[in-house]
């Protein structure tokens, strides 16, 4: 990935300052001569650039440091309270969002039943769900920005959907409206690329530079992080492992290709099989509810689905070599022996000794952690660039 | 002359790869069923082929009339007079409401052309795309979907 060049002295400047913020979240509580050590950059520098944080209440000291032999070194950290970011879960028609703190924590939370046929509906829905959630810090605080995690294909530069499937909507400039209503910065992100952003940001993929989020469900997607990065590709694909294609003859997949993984072990394919078996289970509901109480067919089917999961993680392996894979989304929550599976067949299989080591870990899943991965974008950029 | 083949047909309109299934609609039980291995459709059915697609695009193909129909899913409120479809269009609509409207489709009608009418196409669509969708909408849902497009079609054309 090419990097960027700076050009001039303000954009050195921005560059060091968020720098020393996203160390300083990563390693509080730290000191300035860690901070200085760490960057590489000199002493008043860093001093410098920790009195503005200081004074934007963004940073706070207190004295912690273990002494040696002198005075006890000031330490420094985030400030967790009155800071806040929005995110929003828009990724069905019931929108989730929240309130959420620099630590990722929720402070306030609201669902909305979003009710839309174009694109301008959309907007609006998801604007007056963030009225609601503004409304709730009362004029308290400082809001840093509002960060929206869609389903479907999104480009973050521009902010655009390009396609939500699921509401058949093209081309909403979901930013560039958000922002003329509101005076924050507004960050757009597909789904499972938000959810990645979360793990870099505060779960399993902090200080890991390179890692891949595979997110199994009702159907499977996956995001690329590169150098502390979100990969989007030239065209906005990058780890749709979901159509990733394992057998020549398998089953039809929606996106007109036979035999992608998500038409072999996504939920909905499982659904499919198992509606063969018995035709009474018609829903998600009804099939997870049968796993629930040990049933034999059910749990095979979860089962296979990890087979083929594995083979889709092992694939990503040899492609990408990541670090680290995580797991996340509700397939793994129900059924967490499919992460053994996928365990295994690295440690037996993957290309090299090496290889077989690559770190594969099972992350949280919860019915809130969209809205808090779309919080964690805007979060985000508060770390990256100033 | 060669025999008429209507993948054939298809894979020179859209294209050989890709998943395309095939249905088969026989008009006097009105039985929808998808094409097994070694099926062979009987004078009494017309013939669906579709792939689908994940885009929102739909495109259509019909054997008596040249050219291929593109419709974008975000669109159908739009009421465009391309070529008479202001139906389809209401039809797809009243799915997208209903969510049964499969995410992208490239549809081939082959229609005998001495039963090819504009509601005899609306509903062997509408059949179609509910069985590439999935979801259990009973026919007579389906008939009352294409009865009330052909209503908006005219409404339209009589007021434009």
């Amino acid at each position: 990935m090419a990097k960027e060049t700076p050009r001039n002295s303000k954009w050195m400047r921005s560059y060091n300052r968020a720098l020393v913020l996203r160390l300083i979240r990563m390693h509080q509580p730290i000191s300035r001569v860690e901070l200085a050590q760490r960057t590489n950059l000199t002493k008043p520098t860093v001093s410098n650039i920790v009195s503005e944080l200081i004074a934007e209440q963004l940073v706070t000291e207190r004295e912690l440091g273990v002494s040696n032999g002198g005075r006890k070194p000031i330490m420094l950290e985030l400030v967790a309270t009155e800071q806040y970011v929005i995110g929003i879960d828009a990724t069905s028609h019931q929108f989730i969002g929240v309130v959420a703190d620099l630590s990722g924590n929720t402070i306030h939370e609201s669902e909305a039943v979003g009710r839309f046929e174009t694109n301008e509906e959309l907007i609006e829905a998801i604007g007056r769900l963030c009225e609601t959630l503004i409304a709730q810090t009362k004029g308290r605080g400082t809001i840093h920005g509002i960060g929206i995690s869609v389903h479907g294909m999104v480009n973050p530069e521009t902010g655009v959907i390009l396609f939500a499937p699921r509401f058949h909507l093209h081309d909403v400039e979901l930013k560039v409206q958000l922002e003329a209503r509101f005076d924050y910065p507004v960050f757009i992100e597909n789904d499972v690329r938000a959810l990645a952003s979360f793990e870099l940001l505060f779960g399993e993929g902090v200080g890991v530079e390179q890692f891949f989020y595979l997110y199994a469900g009702e159907g499977i997607g996956g995001a690329y992080v590169l150098d502390g990065q979100l990969v989007d590709g030239q065209h906005h694909i990058t780890g749709e492992v979901g159509h990733m294609r394992l057998d020549l003859d398998g089953p039809i997949c929606s996106c007109g290709n036979r035999g992608c993984l998500e038409a072999l072990a996504g939920e909905k394919a499982l659904l499919r099989d198992y509606a063969v078996v018995d035709p009474q289970v018609s829903t998600l509901a009804d099939l997870r509810k049968r796993l629930n109480e040990g049933d034999e067919q059910a749990v095979r089917a979860y089962e296979r689905a990890g087979e083929y999961i594995g083979i889709g993680v092992l694939n990503t392996i040899h492609l990408l070599n990541p670090r680290r894979i995580l797991l996340g989304g509700p397939m793994f929550e129900l059924a967490p022996t499919i992460v053994d599976q996928i365990k295994e067949r690295v440690e037996h299989t993957a290309l090299t000794a090496a290889s077989r080591e690559t770190d594969v870990k099972m992350v949280p899943w919860g019915e809130k952690q969209g809205a808090l991965s779309a919080a964690a974008l805007a979060t985000n950029s508060l770390f990256q660039t100033i | 002359m060669e025999p008429y083949d209507p993948w054939v047909s298809y894979r020179e309109a859209f294209g050989r790869y890709g998943a395309i299934r095939g249905f088969y609609f026989h008009r006097s039980t009105q039985q929808m069923t998808e094409q097994g291995p070694g099926d062979v459709p009987t004078d009494e059915q017309d013939i669906v082929l579709v792939r689908p697609r994940r885009d929102g695009v739909f495109q259509f193909r019909m054997s008596s009339v040249q050219g291929v129909l593109t419709i974008r899913s975000s669109e159908l409120h739009i009421r465009k007079n391309e070529s008479g479809y202001i139906e389809l269009r209401a039809l797809m609509q009243h799915m997208r409401s209903a969510g049964c409207l499969t995410l992208g489709g490239e549809l081939y009608l082959f229609v005998r052309p001495d039963v090819d009418t504009l509601a005899y196409r609306l509903r062997l669509i509408a059949r179609v795309l509910i069985q590439l969708q999935g979801m259990p909408i009973q026919t007579k849902v389906i008939e009352e979907w294409c009865k009330q497009a052909q209503i908006e079609g005219e409404h339209a054309r009589r007021y434009a």
